[in-house]
Order: structure tokens, then sequence, then C-alpha cells
């Protein structure tokens, strides 16, 4: 059995509103394996937390959504058309929660003050139809695999836990029926450093511990250096690159990705900071959106198709100057 | 740049502006429903009570007892279109007057709460401290105290119909709700990280007060302006129906009064169409006035304005082409 | 005399004694040159002026105790305390935000001061400028501490230190367009003298900072990005040419790919101005990148410096336990130098609660070195090098 728990192509999604649309992803393909961490990094406008309500089919009302996604489940069942199978057939499979899930960002806030820690969980089986006895087992055990300890956390109240315990918490919910996919986004952001390596760690160990593929979603570029196995950039809904985190760190085939690595610094590390070619992009919705402020555009980017061709083994750009960008970037570098 | 602008030229630049900055608030107003309603009712009442002088006085060259309590009827002149009142004055005459007359109470008291409130509630808010809750405590006392009771009393006491010193009466001690929202709204202002950098920029508190926080108050202060007048108006009918204002005929609340006691209103028809006119007119008009005061709320929001004046602009530059 | 934490009092705006007022206008007395008081316009970058320098230094020895510190140090804490009161009506506790702190700004240097959320770093910076008043301890402007100043010395201090919040969101007033928001501490402390001197000046600083003036000023906040208004707020501070600015994570609320040029954008000030930076960040590597060539750095934990001295050496060889641990726990950009790092395990998972910081040593409870001492003294800062760590390993 091939180890693919998801795939997804060409996904598009366009919120409606009354004077305009907005196009917030265009035609994202990738594909997710078991004990697999897809590293999505993307700045504010990227389109990065609409892909995960795409999945999670919590898009809202005005939002339209074209592509195919295809869940692979450990059960043996496959899921055509995970984005247009109708509502009734989602919850009849238990599409949420039991075949993919997710932490939203801020999840520590999602936790509700009134409740302890065991309500939350009895709550979410019995949702799901799970009884009581079932509920309490299960959380005592997904509690101690996010290092937490059951008999003190599941009676405390929300407040009386730490930030890096609620997110535990969250995260431990989101395993509570098993789920093929597991979706964390902005999972370390409000979080002390020291907490934040606690929960990195954490979210290494459930790749090891778990049959689930985790979707992580952030725009902390470190973060994804230090966890996941592929890294897929997005800019303005589109992909810019994806590939292997050690592959397209090292070698990255896309201007943008390149400047990404580059906004971060580090001790010891060497910046490189290049200027825009000053290319305007044309008033159409074509073309590369990065031209703007891409070192190496040039007129051509703006009729770019922005199609994913894949440059070295496993590893795909989107800019139509993959090929020589290595070479430029070596004379960029050799000549500071 | 450089050139220095001539004086008179300069005023009438400031003059145009604040027309277009008027007229701005003008469409921002009109562009909900609630808002049209609540503009074009306002802008009519208090057309209507300043253009009162038009209409002849109901006085005693009206009455005519014959005409007492008629339904409404266009004999034997139009002005009798309501019908008419217990001294058989037309109610239509009346009620214009009446609002005048009810108007300026309210006015009155609304602008003497506003004052009060907004200098009082900006102090508490903005020093805070010792000041702040020497202030909150005395708001609070004063909000406990039953308004109406008191009213009764000080009108009682001062048994003027003058609507200055019943809008006084009206205003005076009815402030502390409103301060008390202002001083929220003042202490959340106050926090904010603009207001510590015009501190660290040399500020004193008065500028600080002008620039950042009144900006964010305003909205308040006109919310709370119309919603004083009509609680003033409506006080001063109570008071009137209850026979504490001298009495005079072109006071609604006296004519509701007698047509309760004179004529059985309510249980008779005579009685209860003049009491029935006088209530839908009322209601209309106080919701207008509070329908404004909802949509004053947009007036202040900057990308409102900004939004309004790009349009207007475009279809300027539409019309021109 | 004032008081420091209500903003500052009304005073004319301090001149300097050797200007001259001409039929011309404004004159220097010793270079006979025309300046602009206060020198928005001074043909001497009065930065440098040695006779505006001549003139701190004289207020400097006036009254009180002899000038402390050298020439070079604009701003000192001496012994520095900020202590809130937490707690109910009826158990109100001292919380120590800002604990017996020592530390001294350079001339034209960056300051870089790492913690967490909770070690006090907001509170320090925001102490430094004014807008706190210290609890005990005092703090050194030029030399002059700050409790005996004038009203015309602390009118010059407070604008002289400006501040550079960390939500652009919150920063700028709403209701203003950005020229007003400029023009504002124009006008309050009397910079310009006329409509054009005005202009000039706003146009310029928006240039400064990257913004084209003609484009900028008729917007309002809410149509700029998030770019767009730290660097109105950077040009804000720049406004009233402060000798000395606390730049509280001005980037952290920023997307990624804009962070950089923001830094680069205070560092090309700095070197124009000579400014003293004070940068305020949880981020280590942003740390070296403002402060890692020529500048310091010091670590806060619970309301303490932990580690302080040069940052390029700090930040490479740490040597207290608590920045080692922060340097271990940062994920790196680059994977094969993340993956590659020993993760130094801390005795306790749970973070620190400041109102029941250990007796001794504030890091003892975590610290996976804590010896007996530890538990029982709390270290003083010691110099190791060229670094003073708080440690006693050392």
């Amino acid at each position: 059995m091939s180890s693919v728990v998801l795939s997804v192509k060409d996904l598009n999604v366009t919120y409606r509103t009354a004077t305009f649309d907005v196009e917030a992803v265009k035609n994202v393909t990738f594909e997710l394996h078991r004990h697999e961490i897809l590293g999505i990094v993307g700045e504010s406008g990227s389109g990065k937390t609409t892909v995960a309500l795409a999945l999670m089919r919590l898009l809202p009302n005005n939002a339209v959504v074209s592509g195919k996604a295809t869940l692979y489940s450990r059960d043996g069942n496959t899921i055509d058309d995970v984005l247009s199978i109708p509502e009734s057939e989602i919850r009849r499979i238990r599409y949420r929660w039991g075949k993919i899930s997710i932490v939203f960002q801020g999840a520590m806030n999602s936790l509700n003050p009134l409740l302890t820690v065991k309500d939350h969980f009895v709550d979410t089986a019995q949702a799901h139809g799970i009884d009581k006895e079932e509920a309490l087992k299960m959380a005592a055990e997904l509690l101690r695999s996010v290092r937490l300890e059951p008999a003190r956390v599941l009676r405390s109240y929300p407040h009386q836990l730490s930030g890096g315990m609620k997110q535990r918490v969250m995260i431990a919910l989101a395993l509570m029926l098993n789920p093929d996919i597991i979706i964390l986004d902005e999972p370390t952001t409000a979080l002390d450093t020291l907490t934040q390596r606690q929960i990195l760690e954490l979210i290494k160990d459930l790749r090891k511990e778990r049959d689930v593929g985790i979707i992580l979603i952030t725009h902390d570029l470190s973060v994804v250096a230090d966890v996941a196995d592929k890294l897929l950039v997005l800019y303005k809904g589109y992909v810019m690159e994806i590939g292997e985190i050690f592959t397209v760190y090292s070698r990255p085939y896309s201007p943008y990705t390149l400047m990404l690595i580059n906004s971060f610094p580090a001790i010891g590390k060497k910046i490189i900071r290049l200027k825009p070619a000053g290319v305007t992009a044309k008033t159409n919705n074509r073309g590369c959106p990065f031209i703007d402020r891409c070192p190496f555009a040039s007129i051509e980017c703006s009729d770019a198709d922005m199609k994913l061709v894949e440059v070295e083994p496993g590893h795909y750009s989107s800019c139509i100057k993959a090929s020589v960008l290595q070479q430029q970037l070596a004379k960029v570098t050799t000549s500071e | 740049m450089g050139v220095s602008v001539p004086l008179g030229r300069r005023v009438v630049n400031r003059v145009v502006d604040l027309l277009h900055q008027l007229y701005v608030s003008i469409v921002i107003f009109t562009s909900t429903g609630q808002g049209k309603t609540g503009f074009g009712l306002t802008v009519f009442v208090v057309a209507l009570a300043l253009a009162a002088p038009l209409f002849p006085y109901p006085g005693p060259k009206w009455s005519n007892v014959a005409l007492q309590f008629i339904p409404p009827t266009l004999k034997p002149s139009p002005w009798y279109i309501l019908g008419t009142d217990y001294l058989g004055i037309p109610l239509l005459l009346d009620i214009i007057w009446g609002l005048r007359y009810f108007l300026e109470i309210g006015a009155i008291a609304g602008i003497l709460q506003v004052t009060i409130g907004t200098f009082l509630g900006l102090l508490a808010g903005y020093l805070g401290g010792f000041t702040d809750k020497a202030l909150n405590f005395t708001f609070n006392l004063l909000l406990t105290i039953p308004t109406f009771a008191l009213w009764l009393i000080l009108a009682v006491i001062f048994r003027s119909g003058n609507p200055v010193i019943l809008g006084f009466i009206l205003g005076i001690l009815s402030w502390a709700g409103l301060a008390r929202s202002i001083r929220a709204a003042a202490l959340s202002a106050k926090n904010r990280d603009y207001v510590e950098a015009s501190r660290l920029l040399g500020l004193n508190s008065l500028s600080i007060i002008a620039n950042d926080i009144m900006p964010a108050i305003t909205p308040y202060i006109v919310m709370n302006f119309m919603l004083s007048i009509v609680g003033g108006f409506y006080g001063a009918m109570g008071l009137a129906f209850l026979g504490l204002i001298p009495y005079s005929n072109i006071n609604w609340g006296a004519i509701m009064g007698n047509a309760f006691y004179q004529e059985a209103a309510i249980f008779s028809p005579t009685g209860t169409i003049p009491v029935v006119i006088l209530i839908v007119i009322q209601t209309i008009i106080l919701m207008g006035f509070v329908y404004f005061a909802n949509a004053s709320v947009y007036v202040f929001d900057p990308k409102r304005r900004r939004e309004v004046e790009i349009k207007l602009a475009s279809r300027r530059r539409a019309t021109a082409r | 005399m004032s008081n420091p934490s209500q903003g500052s009092p009304r005073a004319p705006a301090p001149v300097c004694p050797y200007l001259q007022r001409t039929p011309q206008g404004y004159v220097c007395s010793i270079t006979q040159r025309s300046v602009n008081p206060f020198g928005w316009y001074c043909v001497f970058d009065y930065m440098n002026c040695p006779i505006y320098i001549g003139h701190l230094s004289r207020m400097a020895g006036v009254k009180g105790p002899e000038r402390k510190y050298g020439e070079d140090v604009v701003i000192a804490a001496e012994d520095l305390s900020v202590v809130f009161k937490v707690g109910s009506m009826f158990s109100k506790k001292d919380l120590y935000a800002v604990d017996h702190i020592n530390i001294t700004v350079n001339r034209s240097e960056t300051l870089a001061v790492v913690g967490e959320s909770g070690s006090g770093k907001t509170t320090l910076g925001k102490t430094l400028v004014g807008l706190y008043k210290p609890t005990t301890g005092r703090i050194y402007f030029h030399g002059r501490d700050v409790s005996t100043m004038t009203d015309e010395e602390y009118r010059v201090y407070r604008l002289k230190s400006q501040y550079i919040h960390q939500d652009p969101y919150s920063s700028l007033n709403p209701y203003k367009t950005v020229y007003d928001i400029l023009a504002v501490p124009l006008r309050a402390n009397k910079l310009v003298h006329s409509k054009a001197e005005e202009e000039k000046a706003i146009f310029e600083t928006l240039e400064s900072v990257g913004l084209n003036p003609k484009a900028y000023i008729n917007k309002y906040p809410f149509e700029l990005s998030g770019g767009e208004r730290q660097r109105v707020s950077i040009a804000r501070a720049l406004l009233v040419k402060p000798e000395f600015v606390v730049a509280d994570e001005p980037v952290t609320m920023l997307d990624a790919s804009l962070r950089l040029e923001v830094l680069d954008l205070l560092l090309s000030v700095q070197k124009e101005m000579n400014l003293s930076i004070l940068f305020i960040t949880h981020d280590l590597g942003m740390a070296y990148y403002m402060a890692g060539e020529r500048g310091r750095a010091a670590v806060m934990y619970l309301g303490s410096i932990m580690e302080f001295g040069p940052a390029k050496e700090m930040l490479e060889s740490p040597l207290h336990p608590y920045t080692q641990a922060l340097l271990s726990a940062i994920p790196e950009p680059d994977p094969t130098k993340s993956r590659s790092k020993k993760v130094m395990k801390l005795r306790s998972l749970d973070p620190p609660n400041p109102l029941r910081a250990p007796p001794g040593c504030k890091f003892s409870d975590r610290c996976p070195f804590a010896m007996d001492r530890c538990f029982k003294e709390r270290p003083p800062l010691k110099k190791v090098g060229n670094t003073w760590v708080a440690c006693w390993l050392y």
C-alpha cells in the first residue's frame, strides 16, 4: 500500500463578495504521506489558512471551491472528491475529526473557560457517539501521549493551565478519533521560546509514534526547518515551490523562497539581500504575483502560467526562470 | 509650497472644506435605511419646530367650545385636519407649537447633560486615581436617585412653564449615566498606544484630550445628546400629564390629561382620538431621533468617510468626461 | 518638580545659551551661522554641536552630585526597580517587573535586550524613556539624575528619548491623517515656525523612512499596511531628533519578508543620526542582526539581567545557563543546523511565575546545573572575560 494519505490537485478557492471576488488559493497541488510533516509556509494573504479550511470543509458559504482532493484512509477506504461530496456525506463518514482534524491558531483560546478539560473530552466524544467511560480512558491515554499528567490536567479549568499545556490539550483533543491527517495552524505563536521547543519536540514525536500525516501551517520558516520533512511555499495563493526541506533550503528554485530564507536572521548566518529588478506587473490578474519584488524578474514573468515544474526529483518550482536561478545565485554570492 | 495664502482665501477654503465634510456626513447618514429615516425625520422635526412662528398661534382667538374634541375633519377649515382639543382649538396648531416647546426643553436638558457629563466623565476617565474614584462614586450615587421623583419635586418647587427652567430641571441631575459611559470610553482610549506616544512626544494633557481622546468619544457624545433630548421630551410630557406644569393648551401632556379626565379617553371615541394622535406622532418623532443617534456613529468613522469620498470623486470624474 | 509618570510639564522650549536672536533670525553666537532653535535646520548637526553638548555637560554639573558616567553614556539606570502591585483588594503582592537593574547605553550603539514574555523587558524600556516611574533606583540622562532635573532639563530628556511601539495597528491615531500625526509633535514642541517649515520637515522625514511623501500624507492609518505604519511610527519618533530610541519588538508583528527592511532602516538612521537604540526582542537571531557587529546584548529573566556583554561573543558562546537554554531552544531557519542542535533539558517544564520566584537564583528551579548555593543566594553580576554573568558557576 502506498504511503500517500492525501493527494490535492489544483485546489482553487475564491471568496465571492458583493463588490468583488478574492482569489485566495490558486491551483495548489501537493501530496501528503503517512509519518510525514508537510510544512506550508506563507505570509499574511498567502492563503495558507484557506487551504486548511478547504480541506476541513469549513469554508463559509461565499467560498467557491474547485479542484480534487483524495484521502486514503488507513482503514482501506478511499474518499474521492473530499472537496465536493455533500455535507450529509461528510457527517456520515465522520470526516471532520474522524479522518482529519485541526488545531487552530490561538487554539488556547478555543477552550471553553467554563468547562474542565475532562468535560471537553467527554463532550467531543459524545458528539461522535463514544460513551463516557470509553472517552475518559481515551482522554487519559491521549494526555499521556502529549506528555501531560492526566490526573491533574483532567480536572483543571483552562485558566489554571499554562499556554503550552493548553496547546497540548488541544492537540490531544485533535487526536481523539485517531484521524489520518492532523492540521496544525501556527501552533507555536504566542508561546515562549522554551515552551515552543517542547511543542516542536512533541510534534516530532507524534510523527514517529502515530500513523498520521501532519500539515504544519506557519509563517515562521525556522519552525518548519526544525520539524518538517517537506516544504510548500505559498505566496498570494500560488505555490511557489515544493520539495524536501533540505533540498529546498540549500537549493531554492524560486526567488520568493530565497527571499524568505534570507528574511530570518540567525546567529552566524550570512544574509543575502537582493534588490527588486523593478519590473511592474501588468494590470490584469495574470502572471507571477512576486514580479514587483523579484530581483530576477523580467517582462515574460507577467505572462507566467505558474505551473509547477519538476526541477529536481521530488522538487517542484513554479518560477519560469527556475533553471537559470541557481547560476544567477552563484554569481551573486561570489560577487560579495 | 512656501507661498503664504491670503487670509480671505484661507477662510473661504475652510468654509468650503467644512461644507464638503457636511455633505459627506449626510451621504453617510443616508446610506442605510435607518439612517435615512432618522436623518429625514430629525431634519423635518427641527425645521418644523423652528418654523412654528409661520403658523398661527393657537391662542384664545381660536378657542371655540362648540368645537371641543371633534374628530379630524376639513370643516370649517383645513387646520382642523387632526381634530381639536379641550378648548376647540385645532390640534394641528397645538402640535406644531407644542413640538417647539418640548424640543426646546429637550435641547436644553440635552446640552446641560452633555456638557456636564462629558466634562466630568473625561476628568474621571483621563485623570484616574483618586479623582476617578471620587467622581465615579458620585456618578453611581446620582444614578440611584429616582430621577422622576426628583423632577416632580423640583417642578412643584419652581412651578414654572418656562421651557428654559424646565430644561434646566430635567438636565441638571440626570447626566450621571452619560458621564459613566464617557468615562468608560475615555479610559479605553487612554490606554491605547498612540496616546502613550503622544505623551512621549511632549503633548500636554489638554492636547492629548483634544487630539486623541475626543475623536474616540465624539460618537458617544452625539448619540447621548440625541437620547437626552428624547429623555427630556418624555420627562416634560410626564410632568405635564400629571399637571405639574402650569396649564397651557400647547402642552401636549395637558391635552392628553384633559382627554383622560374630561373626556374619558380610551373609554369614549372623542377622547381617544387626540390621545392616539399624540402618541403616534410622539413615537414617530422620537424614533427618528433614536435612528439619527444610531446612524451618527458611522459619520465619525474615518474609514467610511474615505470610502464615500472615493465614491464621490469617481462619480465626479465619470460625469466630467 | 514635575511628576514624570504623567506627561511632560509645560515649559518653553529649551534653548542653547549661545543662541542669539537677531532681526534676520536666530544665530549661533560662537560660529555666527544661522540656526533654528532646537536645531531642526541647525547647520551644524547639532547632535554633534560642541556647544550643545557643552550645554548638556553644564546642566549635568549644575546641581546634585558630580557628573556620573562618561561622556559617551546617554542613558544609565542605577539599581532600577519597577514594582507593580497585583492581586485582589485584600491580598496585594509586589511584582518586581524590573528588579534592581544596572544598565548603560552609549552614544550611537545598539543594545539588544533579549527576554521572553514576563521578563520585564518592555517595562524596562518604558521606564527608561519616562513612561513609568521607577519605584527605586535612578535613571541618568547624560549623567544627570532624572528625578532631580529642572522642568526644562526634564523636557529635553523626554523629547530626546523616544519609543517605538510593537503593535503598528494601535500606535497611530486612527482618526488623523499621516500629515496630522506627524505635524502634532512639531507644533506641540514649537519646532517649526511656519507652515512651510512644517511641510518641509514632514516631507524630509517621510523620505528618510522610505515613504514617498506625496503619496502618504493624506492617508489614514487604516489605508496603510503594517510595514508602512511602522515606518510612520519611526518617522514620528525621529521628528524630534531623539538621541535615544527604545524599539520594542518593532518588527515582530510584521510579515517576515518585510522585517529586514525595517531593521535596516533603523540601522541606517542610527548611523546618520548617531542614535542609541535599545532593541527589545525575544528573537536571538534578530538581536544578533541588530547588535551583532559592534553592539552589546543583555539577557533578562524575571526582571533581572542574567548576562550582559558584547553581543557577538555572548550570542555565539553564551555563558549563563539560561542564555544557553534559549539558544538551544530557538529553531534555526537552517534545517541542517536545527536538527543537529542539542536541546538542553530543563528541570522543570512549567513557565516561571514572577510572583513566586525562587529565593536564590531566579533560574534555579529550572537550571540543569543548579548547585546548593543557587537555591539560597542570588548571584550578583560578575565579570568573566568581556561579559557580565549572574551565575554561581563562575
